[in-house]
């Protein structure tokens, strides 16, 4: 169960300066050894799909969790709930939703990336926080403050944006701050000189001293 | 770090996002909303782990750049071995720019380090030109960290500098079985009491002694008759044999042995200068003599001199070159002959053929004649050329025997010549010894400077045990030549080498 056929067709436009093989390796791994999370989530996903409209509904859960195979979980998220909307023209009834986007929500914490890997928790609360906030601002446009549902939809995704960009900056900030905070002051040192012999500079990442030229690239992002 | 760049695999999930909203708004329905949102905090999620996974990386990356071990020289290539280490392995995959600096030339593909995920190590030598001289300082390490969905560029490590110092001969070493010699042209005080102006002593006056000579002063201060005694005065007249010939141009760019004679060459001119020593120069190469200054004393002969010892290139080794700069007339079965096709050079014709009729005849000219006379068809060519029938005993000497050609040559038109400097290598030693040995017989001292080839062949220390021999057979040869009364040699090459060929013998000694 891999998103090997996804991760090929999506490296071969990805403009990213890594070799086409790593980012395939990379992005066709989900964190090993948790099939059966991701079996269970599957399986919730097909029950509440069924709970929703019947006999359909397992075919189009099983179809979701086809394409959750063969691409990535955005994927399957979009198609299903694309289905969705054609098994119940008439709408969904509050506790079929609820079940359904629980399933999801499953299959997103089950498929987590492999840069998880070393902080499940932190991945899975990432995402409940996330779905969380964006769900809960979408509800409260459209079901506390009665807004048409377009306000909802942008709301969400102004809110996706933010997000992402907030991130971002977390990463300018924390990410590079903490490496140099760690390192020493910057400049050369005599001891880097070519003429002794025994010199070889060594640069630990986390503990050098910050590039000079960075600093303005951080300022400009 | 250069901030995060999302990759297509994002855009076009936040691009799922932002259909599905508008899919909801379209059918008016807020079904497909949930689906957004969701979508978005997969994409949330996802670039937090990414950026927790950067960070814990970062924190265990350790790169190092070995620099050169020893100054740099322009145009040298060095090898700097990269190294990425993990203490633990990391799901991203590293990209990892060495940064050289912008002035050094390398493959820089070569000079990336590519880490796979959960590799823990990597390593990459990557060999750098250094065109530049001065001092170049390393960009800093970039590391490129991707997981497929999103890229992080972080720009760090130290930035050490590399000096690139100047090609040229470097370590000169002048003296004789590897010790030093302070001083390789040095002063030429008589130690003897004569005419001059510089007072020397004042002794006591001997009978014999010239009464004028006595000098009154010190008579009436001693009581005795006193005599004051001068320096007495001498001037050397030195002439410079320099051989640049096609073996002289061994060794690394800018520092052949010719280079590494050129220093000695310009710093023995110099000395003459400084003492009023008239100076004077023959420069042979492979085919003959290039250029030939009487020994003088002029401002404008030391002038000329220096020039001349700036000017000086090794023959060519593409006798291609050479035969395409004598004249046109001459017919192909002469050209084809190996000793004039390579005589002469581009820049400096052969002095013989420019030599006046009037001087004395020479070898040298007589067999510029004999070449002139070839292929002339003129009734007086005709008439002259059995005079010449030897031209071509005289032309085979000449190619065998060019360095004694010209020194003999030059110590017959002067013949008070005290001194002869000669700068050579030991490709030829026969043809050397009975150079000195004529000089000897002119009544002239004789210096040699060799360049031993053992000392400047690019590989010649790979085999050190060979090169050890190879120098202990030059060894024998310069302890030879300077046992010769009023003869030295001395052995001119690049002390660092000269170090590890005479360890190296040294140790093959400690161990017989």
């Amino acid at each position: 169960m891999s998103d090997r056929q996804s991760g090929a067709a999506e490296t071969g436009a990805d403009d990213a300066p890594g070799s086409r093989r790593t980012v395939r390796a990379i992005v066709a791994d989900r964190v090993p050894d948790r099939t059966v999370p991701r079996l269970l989530a599957l399986a919730a996903l097909v029950a509440a799909f069924t709970h929703a409209a019947g006999r359909p509904g397992a075919v189009a859960g099983i179809a979701t969790a086809a394409v959750w195979d063969a691409l990535e979980t955005p994927s399957a998220i979009g198609v299903g709930h694309v289905a969705l909307v054609g098994l119940v023209p008439a709408g969904i009834d509050p506790v079929s939703f609820a079940l359904l986007e629980a399933g999801f929500v499953a299959l997103v914490l089950a498929s987590a990336p492999r840069t998880a890997r070393d902080a499940r928790i932190g991945h899975a609360a990432a995402a409940l926080v996330s779905a969380g906030g964006l769900g809960g601002l979408a509800w409260a446009v459209l079901g506390l403050g009665g807004r048409p549902l377009w306000m909802a939809a942008v709301a969400s995704l102004a809110a996706l944006a933010g997000g992402v960009y907030g991130l971002h900056r977390y990463g300018l900030v924390f990410v590079r701050d903490r490496a140099g905070r760690d390192r020493p002051d910057s400049g050369p040192r005599p001891s880097e000189s070519t003429a002794n012999p025994s010199t070889a500079a060594t640069d630990r990442v986390g503990s050098s001293p910050p590039d000079p030229d960075s600093t303005s690239d951080a300022d400009t992002h | 770090m250069n901030g995060m760049r999302p990759t297509r695999v994002l855009w076009s999930r936040l691009s799922l996002a932002g259909f599905l909203a508008a899919f909801a708004v379209v059918i008016d329905r807020p079904l497909p909303l949930a689906g957004a949102v969701l979508v978005g905090a997969w994409i949330l999620a996802s670039q937090y782990s990414f950026l927790a996974a950067l960070e814990r990386t970062t924190c265990r990356l350790s790169i190092t750049r070995g620099l050169p071990s020893a100054t740099v020289h322009a145009g040298e290539s060095t090898p700097i071995p990269i190294a990425a280490t993990l203490a633990e392995p990391t799901p991203l995959s590293l990209e990892i720019d060495a940064g050289l600096p912008t002035a050094a030339t390398a493959d820089r593909d070569a000079a990336t380090l590519t880490l796979e995920p959960d590799a823990t190590a990597a390593t990459a030598t990557v060999s750098v030109t250094w065109p530049v001289v001065g001092r170049h300082r390393f960009d800093a390490a970039r590391v490129t960290a991707t997981d497929g969905r999103f890229v992080e560029m972080v720009a760090t490590g130290e930035r050490p500098t590399v000096s690139v110092a100047s090609r040229g001969p470097r370590r000169l070493h002048v003296g004789e079985g590897g010790d030093r010699l302070a001083s390789p042209y040095g002063a030429h005080a008589l130690r003897r009491s004569g005419r001059g102006i510089e007072p020397a002593e004042i002794r006591e006056h001997v009978p014999g002694d010239a009464a004028k000579r006595i000098d009154w002063n010190a008579t009436a201060r001693f009581a005795t008759p006193h005599v004051r005694e001068y320096e007495t005065e001498t001037t050397r007249r030195t002439l410079l044999v320099v051989d640049h010939g096609r073996s002289l141009s061994t060794g690394p760019p800018a520092a052949t042995k010719l280079e590494y004679l050129r220093e000695v060459m310009l710093a023995t001119a110099d000395r003459a200068r400084e003492l009023d020593d008239p100076l004077g120069l023959v420069a042979v190469d492979d085919g003959g003599v290039t250029s030939r200054l009487k020994p003088a004393a002029t401002t404008g002969t030391y002038a000329a001199v220096r020039r001349e010892l700036l000017a000086i290139e090794p023959t060519p080794s593409d006798p291609t070159a050479r035969r395409a700069a004598e004249p046109p007339a001459r017919p192909p079965t002469q050209a084809a002959d190996g000793g004039r096709a390579e005589r002469g050079r581009a820049s400096a014709p052969p002095v013989e053929h420019s030599s006046s009729v009037h001087e004395r005849p020479t070898r040298a000219t007589a067999r510029g004649s004999a070449w002139d006379l070839e292929g002339d068809t003129d009734p007086f060519a005709e008439t002259l050329r059995p005079f010449y029938a030897d031209a071509q005993r005289y032309r085979r000497l000449a190619r065998e025997r060019v360095l004694f050609d010209a020194v003999e040559t030059a110590l017959t038109a002067t013949p008070s010549t005290s001194l002869v400097v000669v700068f050579t290598d030991d490709s030829d030693p026969a043809a050397l010894r009975e150079t000195v040995s004529m000089a000897r017989a002119n009544d002239a001292a004789v210096t040699v400077f060799l360049a031993p080839t053992v000392l400047y062949e690019p590989g010649g220390l790979a085999d050190i045990e060979r090169a050890a021999d190879r120098y202990r057979e030059f060894e024998a040869f310069r302890r030879d030549l300077g046992r010769l009364d009023r003869v030295r040699a001395f052995e001119v090459g690049p002390g660092d080498r000269l170090a590890t060929v005479l360890e190296a013998g040294r140790e093959r000694g400690d161990r017989r």
